[in-house]
């Protein structure tokens, strides 16, 4: 194992498409002292603007549960995989809470797509259609679930029991199987056991609005853009977003995070490293 | 602290959602009597012999609790709570954990509040409908009849026991019951509100009683009446109170004894029935090792309590790993918590700490799904199903593997499609 003496560079960013408002929240938080970070995306639904607040409590609420763990000196990684749902939970009982405070907010609701870095290790959370990428020796996949009923279209699809193209134009493809919002959680997609972050991978998180691009287009960007930073794909990413000729655009927030390279750690970080540990 | 539909209520409610059809619409009337009964709640509810009746009404609490916790709070403390988040909400999302923070804390008083208030706006129904058994009594006994005939009759003959039986007996007259008090909640909320107040304090005092009691007559009461069980329910509810009351007035030590009572307490709506029997501490490992050899490894550690063998099993929990490995927690229907200490009904001390003391988790077995349901239990804690964080109720199949903490367990289904207890013989 290497030692914990990385770093992680992180971009965000958002576009409100061509919606009326912004329904997604994005948010991210990296420790100073520790190789300690998360990234939270959150893509409401609800209209009259729940979907709007939906997110934003999903995405603080959430954060605010794991900033309480991430303080803690020390906690034992367990705790902090486990905070994962636990702080999950507080954000549907959030959302619970807005919905019991506002009648007309019923159907808000909100998927919930936290990823969790810890040194050379990463996990996640994730409810709904929010997808994780991993790009990873030039190749782009979604690593988490997608709790729609895409998977299930192109399941159909790859039966031969409907068409490809019908598949990918159905209605229905952007239902939610699994969301936040308030009540019962159908599906959670938490992996209990860590992830492995090499050199040169790259993991997008990111509201579904990202889809407006095929994995290929945002592959392309990523082997092109692979050693400039993750500002700079993300640059890419949200200007090919921008142009892609699609009718009512959605919302789309992007966070993206990679190991900062080796040389350019140890000559930035020494003098931070004082409170990492060996893995 | 989570403001949040605990897994019983949705247990609870799912049943409820869907009453089954032959009864729902004696379930209907009945309801609309406990409504009314309901509304001399207020004026009822001190009465000094609603005291005989707390143990019983304390276990019927907890499913009560999480019915009404969920109206309740609806009602007051996430007011509260979404005051404070629209607070933050204007915050910079990376900057409000402060509000955030303060949102949870002053919520939790509240949830613990409301769950016992709740459990006293139950208990008063009951009494209320004790008084007015007289007329109260078809009406119950109509709903009831429709699921355990058997409980008519006794209800007739034990006024006493009626308010119990409601809940005991007819898990379905009971969950009406609840909505309906649920309902009152959301259509009256002032009246709730104060009858929960006044309420909590009293049910406190009697829920120490009630341990007390059951201390000293832990297990005789109702061992005697025993027998099948669906309508002996009744009788020992009439029986049991009494000589409760009588026997134990005084407080005391918490023995195992009082845990175990305890333990059952929260299993609340349908158990009475197999509760009884648990009491029979001669059949100890009666079912267990014959079937099961995991249960040859328990020598490692000393037999708990939690070892202790009830009758009418829906399932069993099995520590297949962890501190206690070879252990087996017998799973009766009603709410049965999982906590460290010695009155949860699934008793998990055995050195892993990372286990609440109370209530870490919930199991309770749903008669109309016949399965077994697992639940976090509303607080902090992590419980996984085969791997899996457990966010909501989700039904348990035979072989899933439950851990929390470091304890990991498998679980057993006994009652399923094929068999339950209700089945007739």
């Amino acid at each position: 194992m290497t030692t914990s003496a990385r770093r992680f560079d992180i971009a965000l960013g958002a576009d409100i498409g061509q919606r009326d408002c912004q329904e997604d929240a994005i948010a991210a938080r990296f420790s100073s002292t520790k190789d300690i970070g998360y990234v939270v995306v959150a893509d409401g639904m609800g209209g009259h603007q729940a979907g709007d607040i939906a997110s934003r409590l999903v995405a603080s609420s959430w954060s605010a549960s794991m900033d309480q763990q991430i303080r803690i000196e020390a906690a034992p990684e367990r705790i902090l995989v486990d905070a994962l749902p636990l702080a999950a939970m507080e954000a549907n009982a959030a959302i619970a809470s807005h919905i019991e405070a506002q009648a007309d907010s019923k159907n808000m609701g909100s998927t919930l797509l936290g990823a969790l870095f810890v040194e050379n290790r990463f996990y996640w959370i994730s409810i709904g259609d929010s997808p994780l990428y991993l790009y990873r020796g030039g190749v782009l996949s979604q690593i988490n679930e997608d709790h729609s009923m895409a998977p299930k279209l192109d399941s159909l699809a790859a039966q031969g029991l409907l068409s490809a193209e019908d598949a990918h134009v159905h209605p229905d493809r952007n239902c939610l199987t699994s969301a936040l919002m308030g009540g019962g959680i159908s599906r959670v997609d938490c992996p209990e056991h860590p992830n492995e972050m090499r050199e040169g991978d790259i993991l997008i998180a990111a509201s579904d609005g990202i889809q407006h691009l095929a994995d290929a287009e945002i592959e392309t960007i990523l082997r092109t853009e692979n050693h400039t930073g993750c500002q700079d794909i993300l640059d890419q990413i949200m200007q090919a977003l921008r142009d892609a000729d699609v009718p009512d655009k959605d919302n789309v927030s992007v966070a993206i995070v990679a190991l900062k390279q080796s040389a350019a750690d140890s000559q930035t970080l020494t003098q931070f490293e004082t409170n990492s540990t060996p893995s | 602290m989570f403001n949040y539909k605990s897994p019983l209520s949705r247990i609870l409610e799912k049943p409820a959602a869907k009453p089954e059809a032959g009864s729902s619409a004696q379930a209907e009337v009945d309801a609309l009597n406990l409504q009314s009964l309901r509304d001399t709640l207020t004026t009822t509810s001190e009465t000094s012999e609603t005291a005989e009746f707390h143990e019983d009404i304390d276990e019927a609490a907890p499913v009560v609790d999480e019915m009404e916790v969920a109206a309740a709070e609806q009602q007051t403390e996430r007011s509260d709570f979404f005051v404070s988040q629209s607070d933050f909400d204007d915050d910079d999302l990376l900057d409000d954990e402060a509000a955030i923070a303060d949102n949870i804390f002053l919520e939790s008083p509240e949830v613990v509040d409301v769950p016992s208030a709740a459990a006293e706006a139950s208990g008063a129904e009951v009494f209320a409908s004790e008084l007015q058994v007289a007329e109260v009594a078809d009406e119950v006994v109509a709903a009831i009849d429709t699921t355990k005939p058997s409980v008519l009759t006794l209800v007739a003959e034990a006024p006493k026991a009626t308010p119990q039986d409601e809940p005991i007996s007819t898990p379905l007259a009971l969950k009406e019951a609840l909505e309906i008090v649920a309902d009152t909640v959301v259509t009256a909320p002032h009246e709730d509100v104060e009858i929960g107040d006044v309420e909590v304090e009293n049910v406190e005092v009697e829920l120490a009683d009630d341990n007390q009691l059951s201390l000293n007559t832990p297990v005789e009461p109702q061992l005697e009446t025993a027998p099948e069980p669906i309508s002996e329910t009744v009788v020992d509810v009439a029986t049991a109170p009494a000589d409760v009351v009588v026997t134990a007035p005084e407080p005391a030590q918490m023995g195992t004894d009082v845990a175990e009572e305890v333990a059952g307490l929260p299993v609340p709506t349908p158990q009475p029935r197999s509760r009884r029997r648990d009491r029979i501490k001669t059949t100890f490992l009666g079912l267990e090792p014959a079937d099961n050899h995991l249960n040859d490894l328990i020598s490692a550690d000393p037999v708990k309590k939690s070892a202790v063998v009830n009758t009418f099993p829906v399932g069993w929990l099995v520590i297949t790993d962890g501190p206690g490995r070879g252990t087996c927690l017998t799973l009766t229907e009603g709410l049965l918590q999982i906590g460290r200490n010695d009155d949860q009904a699934l008793q998990l001390d055995f050195g892993d700490n990372g286990i609440s003391r109370s209530s870490h988790a919930v199991v309770a077995y749903d008669p109309e799904e016949r399965k077994c349901f697992l639940g976090h239990g509303g607080k902090a804690n992590l419980v996984r199903l085969n791997g899996s964080p457990v966010l909501s109720t989700v039904p348990m199949q035979s072989g899933d593997k439950l851990r929390i903490s470091e304890t990991t367990m498998k679980f057993v289904s006994f009652c399923d499609q094929g068999f339950d207890w209700r089945d007739e013989t």
